[in-house]
């Protein structure tokens, strides 16, 4: 399957959904700040590249998974993506969508605005990761529920 | 090569639906249709909420052309920024997709009509204010189209020489 993490900006809790689900971050501890900021996407996304589909990889059970920033037009925008797909004559029945939003903390709201909205990187970065390890555990949670729903999906189908 | 010619607008409600009408002559070029005319055209002031984001087939153009509406209330940026990424992962031409914003153009009696019908449920006093407004914005709608059309023969140009 296709799976999209999706959140506000596709920046901070999208990226590290994803980074959890392709092992480049650890499941079963809290990553050093060092680790979370040498994500690639972390924090770097402008927001001018809203609403850009991000293939980030492939998990060791063959699924695809990419990063969205979808703003609060995720409905509209996972629509368009189904429908768009399905328009091009590409299999538009592969798409799991899953949102991060629920995960983000006051931190990593505060944080992110700073750095991505505002411009204030040196402000905002130390703290939306400080907010991401303070969010963590919940969204590694989120990962091992998609996971184990993905599973699902393939004795689903066989 | 056959393009897919999306028209998109805030509620793929009115600009879009008129703009898609007068591609495949369903509304005329060279005059201001009648009210009737308007109303009679296909999902004219009927698209629901639920529908954004979902791309509807509104016909064939004359040269082979699918033409689509698309309602994406402001997120007009990211739906293109969407399109442009799910082509180029899917290792298409960036130019089987021409997406044309129709509300550029738009009166602003329209837009005011449109929240109160589409928006607010007031159909019986949005609806003849938005076809008030698209008569009056009209013109601009069938320039919008000829460039569009002119465009849309160049793609193809490009992409067979490409």
């Amino acid at each position: 399957m296709k799976v999209v993490y999706h959140c506000y900006g596709g920046s901070h809790a999208s990226p590290v959904a994803a980074a959890i689900h392709l092992h480049t971050l650890p499941a079963e501890r809290i990553p050093t700040r060092q680790e979370i900021l040498s994500l690639n996407l972390f924090d770097k996304v402008a927001p001018k590249m809203y609403g850009t589909l991000i293939p980030l990889g492939i998990d060791n059970e063959g699924n695809e998974i990419f990063v969205l920033g979808a703003r609060n037009a995720s409905d509209i925008l996972l629509k368009v993506l189904k429908g768009v797909t399905r328009m091009i004559g590409e299999n538009h029945q592969d798409y799991l969508f899953v949102d991060v939003r629920p995960c983000i903390n006051i931190w990593m709201r505060i944080g992110g605005f700073l750095s991505r909205s505002v411009g204030l990187v040196f402000f905002g970065r130390p703290i939306v990761t400080w907010g991401v390890r303070k969010a963590y555990p919940s969204i590694a949670d989120l990962v091992s529920q998609t996971r184990s729903r993905l599973r699902q999906n393939k004795v689903g189908s066989r | 090569m056959k393009l897919k010619i999306i028209y998109h607008c805030y509620g793929s409600a009115h600009s879009s639906v008129v703009a898609a009408a007068i591609h495949l002559n369903y509304l005329p070029k060279n005059r201001i249709p009648t009210s009737s005319e308007i109303l009679n055209i296909p999902h004219y002031d009927r698209t629901m909420t639920r529908d954004l984001g979902t791309p509807f087939l509104i016909g064939v153009d004359q040269l082979g052309h699918e033409v689509y509406i698309l309602g994406r209330k402001k997120a007009a940026q990211m739906v293109e920024n969407l399109i442009r990424s799910i082509l180029q992962y899917y290792s298409h031409s960036p130019n089987e997709i021409l997406l044309v914003n129709a509300l550029e153009r738009l009166s602003i009696i329209t837009t005011i009509g449109g929240t109160m019908s589409r928006g607010a449920g007031i159909i019986s006093l949005g609806r003849p204010l938005t076809i008030w407004g698209i008569k009056r914005s009209y013109p601009n709608f069938v320039a919008l189209v000829n460039t569009v059309q002119d465009r849309a023969a160049q793609m193809v140009q490009d992409n067979s020489s490409s």
